[in-house]
């Protein structure tokens, strides 16, 4: 077991956004969801509704077919960092950056699940999710570059013909069966909303759609578990570069 | 059509929305923006509203007569600004940068006192700045002024 | 697994559920694209949209619409300010995103300005948070006082901004005004002490 199994709490931690995601094999009516939405505007104080269409194209008979697939209702704090989604068929929890922790995250996780299934009862679970986003920040060097391989060891292998890429992007799925999940990283060059800086991504999606548990105790115990997963793979998925730009900042004050 | 030029001793008033309110970061009114000097790119001539063509010989008068007939067409927010400058001062910054404005009367529908600023390059925004920096003699609340 | 970001680079779609959210900040309707689903026909195509509708809007819509995509966007880079200037930032959007002081006409913060003002921020590292405005176009306008000495910076699309300042000279006002492009604001600004605004000057920006 590596010594770095549990991530330590970064003071800058690279998360730009956290979400846990519950989904269910019934659809929940319009109304209920509509009733629920109604529930959470004291934690949530604004609300848009968002529309799901279908859209079939047929090229060949040049036609278009546009079908209604559903409406989810989208809660949102005042800084909009914390958000809930209410779907007919899914229940998620957003946090945005400024992460605050996983304890705080999963403390709002559980009250607002509660606040859900007083309004939508019993829905019984066919996938659980946890996703993690985190763009690690790097400066260009004196050649205004920023080296991938330097922060993170899921890395494209270059000729040595072409050793430079302006741009990349990897996809892998990796069996976490401690935790019996899928986890799909996705990682890749990304544009800087920083200036005179490259960024990276690294998300990773944990899936878990076997044994999926039901109760809410077991979901807590399934969700930190995933958690404890998700971290082991983080750290192995970053070098010790990457950690240092997670403890080297000046913000901005 | 001609239009009759505004006296030079006489002033003008612009109505600067919050938007174009200079302010520091905690939200308090310092100045005017030099964008609140630059007209939409539909407008032939900077609106402004002639104040002594409103008849009142007080200032105070003439700005909430001013702020009541720019009511009666738009909405004026409590946090805009008058913002007030002579019209010789006005005409005299542009020169010294080689630009002659004609400060003419334009009159509206319901806002009889409407003059416009013409000839004022909508890009020249060192002028601009120049204008609301120095042209503005003062600025004034309009929720204030309406209170 | 529902994400609210865009992954401008990751085009590919991963897992059962993903869902890559785009801004069609045309319409200023938000844009979520999931994974397409099987073809069984080269020809026909299916894939879902998630929309707001956008259709009739209010401006209380809009203006909301245009302070939730600052701040979303804001969050992109929470990791790199102080939690203090953030929420500063934040009751200045909001100030200035109000309803009640909308001139009409005008049109809302756009995301491309606000994104140039992020980004401004970050390489000049204010010595303080600048006065927001805001100009008729919806472009974000900085302002910096410092005694007599008035700077903005208006943030357009794509790293492009338009400065205007102006000081006293000798006793004579003199202004100047110009176009550059983010890389260059502080050199641009050498002449005037941009010091006495920002922390970082252009030796260290080169």
């Amino acid at each position: 077991m590596s010594a770095r199994n549990l991530a330590p709490p970064y003071p800058y931690p690279p998360i730009t956004e956290a979400v846990v995601e519950l989904r269910f094999d019934s659809p929940v009516s319009d109304a209920m969801l509509r009733k629920a939405a109604g529930k959470f505007s004291q934690h949530y104080p604004n609300e848009q509704m968002q529309v799901t269409k279908g859209i079939k194209v047929d090229l060949g008979a040049a036609t278009a077919e546009f079908e209604d697939k559903g409406k989810t209702y989208k809660r949102s704090s005042d800084d909009e960092a914390e958000i809930l989604l209410l779907g007919e068929q899914n229940f998620a929890v957003s946090q945005l950056a400024v992460y605050p922790g996983w304890d705080r995250f999963h403390e709002r996780f559980v009250r607002d699940w509660s606040v859900f299934k007083r309004v939508a009862g019993f829905r019984k679970l066919v996938q659980i999710g946890m996703r993690f986003i985190n763009r690690i920040d790097v400066p260009f060097d004196t050649e205004g570059l920023a080296h991938h391989e330097r922060y993170l060891t899921l890395r494209i292998a270059l000729p040595n013909e072409y050793p430079h890429t302006t741009g990349y992007s990897l996809y892998a799925q990796l069996p976490i069966e401690a935790a019996k999940c899928v986890a799909n990283v996705n990682s890749g060059a990304v544009p800087s909303p920083l200036p005179e800086f490259g960024s990276f991504l690294l998300d990773i999606d944990l899936v878990r759609t076997v044994d999926v548990p039901q109760r809410d105790e077991d979901i807590g115990i399934v969700l930190a578990l995933m958690r404890e997963e998700k971290n082991r793979l983080f750290e192995t998925l970053i070098t010790d570069a990457a950690r240092e730009r997670f403890f080297d900042e000046q913000p901005l004050q | 059509m001609s239009h009759q030029k505004l006296p030079d001793e006489h002033h003008i008033a612009r109505l600067v929305p919050w938007a174009r309110v200079d302010k520091d970061a905690e939200g308090n009114a310092r100045g005017i923006l030099a964008a609140a000097f630059q007209r939409r790119e539909d407008e032939e001539g900077l609106s402004v509203n002639w104040l002594e063509r409103t008849g009142q010989t007080d200032l105070q008068a003439a700005l909430r007569a001013t702020v009541r007939m720019l009511s009666t067409s738009m909405k004026v927010g409590a946090k805009a600004r008058l913002a007030i400058a002579n019209v010789r001062g006005f005409r005299d910054i542009c020169a010294a940068r080689d630009v002659r404005v004609r400060i003419v009367h334009v009159p509206e529908l319901g806002n009889e006192p409407h003059s416009e600023v013409r000839q004022l390059p909508r890009q020249d925004m060192s002028l601009l700045e120049l204008l609301a920096r120095e042209a503005v003699l003062c600025h004034h609340s309009c929720g204030s002024l309406l209170a | 697994m529902s994400s609210l970001f865009s992954n401008h680079a990751l085009k590919r779609s991963f897992g059962a559920s993903s869902v890559v959210q785009i801004n069609d900040f045309r319409d200023r309707s938000t844009v979520a694209v999931s994974a397409p689903a099987k073809r069984r026909d080269a020809s026909v195509s299916a894939t879902d949209l998630i929309t707001t509708p956008s259709s009739s809007r209010s401006l209380e819509e809009l203006l909301y619409e245009a302070r939730a995509q600052a701040k979303i966007h804001t969050a992109q880079v929470a990791m790199h300010m102080d939690d203090a200037w953030r929420r500063g930032l934040y009751a200045q959007l909001d100030n200035l995103l109000d309803r009640d002081e909308w001139f009409e006409g005008d049109l809302p913060l756009g995301h491309d300005s606000y994104a140039t003002f992020i980004r401004l921020m970050l390489l000049v590292r204010p010595t303080q948070r600048p006065g927001l405005g805001l100009s008729a176009q919806g472009k974000l306008i900085a302002s910096w006082q410092t005694n007599d000495a008035r700077l903005s910076i208006e943030c357009l699309a794509f790293d492009q901004v338009r400065y205007v300042l102006s000081h006293h000279v000798d006793g004579e006002r003199e202004a100047a005004a110009g176009d550059t492009i983010l890389d260059r604001i502080l050199i641009v600004l050498t002449p005037y002490g941009p010091d006495k605004w920002f922390t970082r000057v252009a030796s260290e920006a080169a």
